[in-house]
């Protein structure tokens, strides 16, 4: 039997009797959306020749033509990345984290977009004091990263423009405190640069290195060491 | 029971150490050094349970995420909806692939589960690997995941639990400097008697995970 090794839907072209891929995931969305540009470029291109046509021999038709294109608009989908882009956020990054939210946790998706002003208890329960990174030992290297979530903060700092954030950096027990200091600090601007990188404005973002308080796990395992090497975040 | 560090080489027996030992838990744990905006790192844990001919005898045999696709899978106990690979004698229960590292959170990266009296006389061996999934088997199809190695990766380490208990029985610690690798073989657990040994083995290749089915398939 063929084993499939592949991770993504490229698994055809690969000679091992087993298939490494792991695409099962990314397959539904990609045919979905590439389903979803044909339907809309038909849509477009047989409402622009109804619109002319129609336009042309009936005059009564000028009244319904309004309500093609705005019923093309509302098919097409970016009347919010379009306000987004006001924002200063990539369209191209909106959309991927508006579908990575689909995928991951429409729950989540459904709170940010339906109140978009205001957060929602449970949403900034998830978010404030989440650990988004966590640190290499003596470093502001990133070790580990949870991409979802720092997907769901930056698209809830975009939708919210007046929200701002608060990192806390902070260090293991490792090596002396005035070094842990300085350390849980660059781990705070560490992350504060990684946002700014993503287009939040660096006014919107606070940081304090914590040194090694708060620890979230024991300082006496390396697996807790490696835990507490990390940032935490707070909306505001 | 106090959990024991092995280096390289070093053989341990579980039989002895834990009598009466039948579920373990292989827990598997590293720090990728990620950029950035760079490419994402996915490491994978695997197992290839090997008889005498240093062969898997049957597909199910390797346990890898891509057993789900084949049928071969069970339901986890406590993530409901996430699926984990097992073999056809129902001794290995494989990881759960998370390819954004996003489960991340806890102790051990990945796990697995070997109920050691269920493993088929057929196997012999079974070698514990962590590999590196990179283009064009990776999600996201990026190129840049060719670049990606053990030598970017920190605090890789395999430890075994006893699983009726939640003691560590052994930690290994892989030391060693990789400079282009991408794919380890951690270590194996095999048959002695009827007792079980692990062997903490260190060893590394080139070539992802397909060179290691390569080798036992």
């Amino acid at each position: 039997m063929a084993f499939d090794l592949n991770k993504n839907d490229g698994a055809k072209k690969e000679p091992s009797k087993f298939d490494l891929s792991k695409g099962e995931v990314e397959k539904p969305a990609g045919k979905s959306s590439g389903w979803l540009i044909g339907l809309l470029g038909i849509m477009v291109v047989g409402g622009g020749i109804w619109y002319y046509a129609s336009g042309k021999t009936d005059p009564a038709a000028k009244t319904s033509a309004p309500n093609v294109s705005s019923d093309q608009a509302s098919v097409v989908v970016p009347a919010s990345p379009a306000k987004e882009k006001v924002s200063g956020m990539d369209t191209t990054a909106v959309a991927k984290v508006k579908s990575t939210e689909i995928k991951e946790d429409s729950i989540s998706k459904t709170s940010i977009d339906a109140a978009p002003a205001k957060l929602p208890t449970e949403a900034l329960k998830a978010l404030n004091h989440s650990v988004p990174v966590t640190f290499v030992q003596g470093s502001s290297s990133f070790a580990s990263t949870n991409k979802t979530l720092i997907k769901h903060i930056v698209a809830y700092l975009i939708k919210n423009p007046t929200v701002s954030v608060h990192i806390d950096g902070y260090a293991s027990s490792d090596g002396p405190i005035a070094l842990n200091q300085q350390i849980s600090q660059a781990r705070a601007d560490a992350f504060k640069n990684h946002l700014t990188a993503l287009n939040i404005e660096a006014s919107r973002i606070s940081t304090t290195g914590k040194g090694i308080e708060n620890p979230i796990a024991s300082n006496h395992t390396v697996s807790g060491r490696k835990r507490n090497r990390r940032i935490e975040i707070t909306l505001l | 029971m106090s959990s024991f560090n092995l280096n390289k080489g070093d053989r341990f027996s579980l039989s002895k150490a834990a009598p009466g030992l039948t579920v373990v838990k292989i827990g598997m744990g590293w720090d990728p050094n990620e950029e950035p905006g760079g490419p994402e790192f996915d490491l994978d844990v695997s197992a290839f349970s090997i008889g005498g001919d240093f062969k898997i005898p049957s597909d199910s045999y390797f346990t890898f995420y891509g057993q789900i696709r084949m049928g071969n899978k069970i339901e986890d106990k406590v993530e409901k909806g996430l699926f984990r690979p097992f073999t056809e004698d129902g001794a290995i229960i494989g990881a759960i692939d998370d390819p954004d590292g996003s489960r991340s959170d806890g102790d051990d990266d990945e796990d697995m589960f070997i109920d050691l009296s269920k493993v088929s006389d057929k196997i012999e061996q079974i070698i514990i690997c962590c590999t590196i999934c990179k283009y064009p088997h990776d999600n996201k199809k990026d190129r840049r995941t060719l670049d990606l190695n053990f030598g970017k990766v920190n605090d890789c380490y395999i430890r075994i639990v006893d699983e009726s208990n939640g003691a560590e029985i052994l930690r290994y610690d892989l030391k060693d400097q990789y400079t282009n690798e991408d794919a380890v073989e951690f270590g194996r657990l095999f048959r002695v008697g009827e007792s079980w040994e692990f062997e903490a083995m260190g060893r590394a290749h080139t070539g992802s995970l397909q060179t290691l089915v390569d080798m036992y398939t």
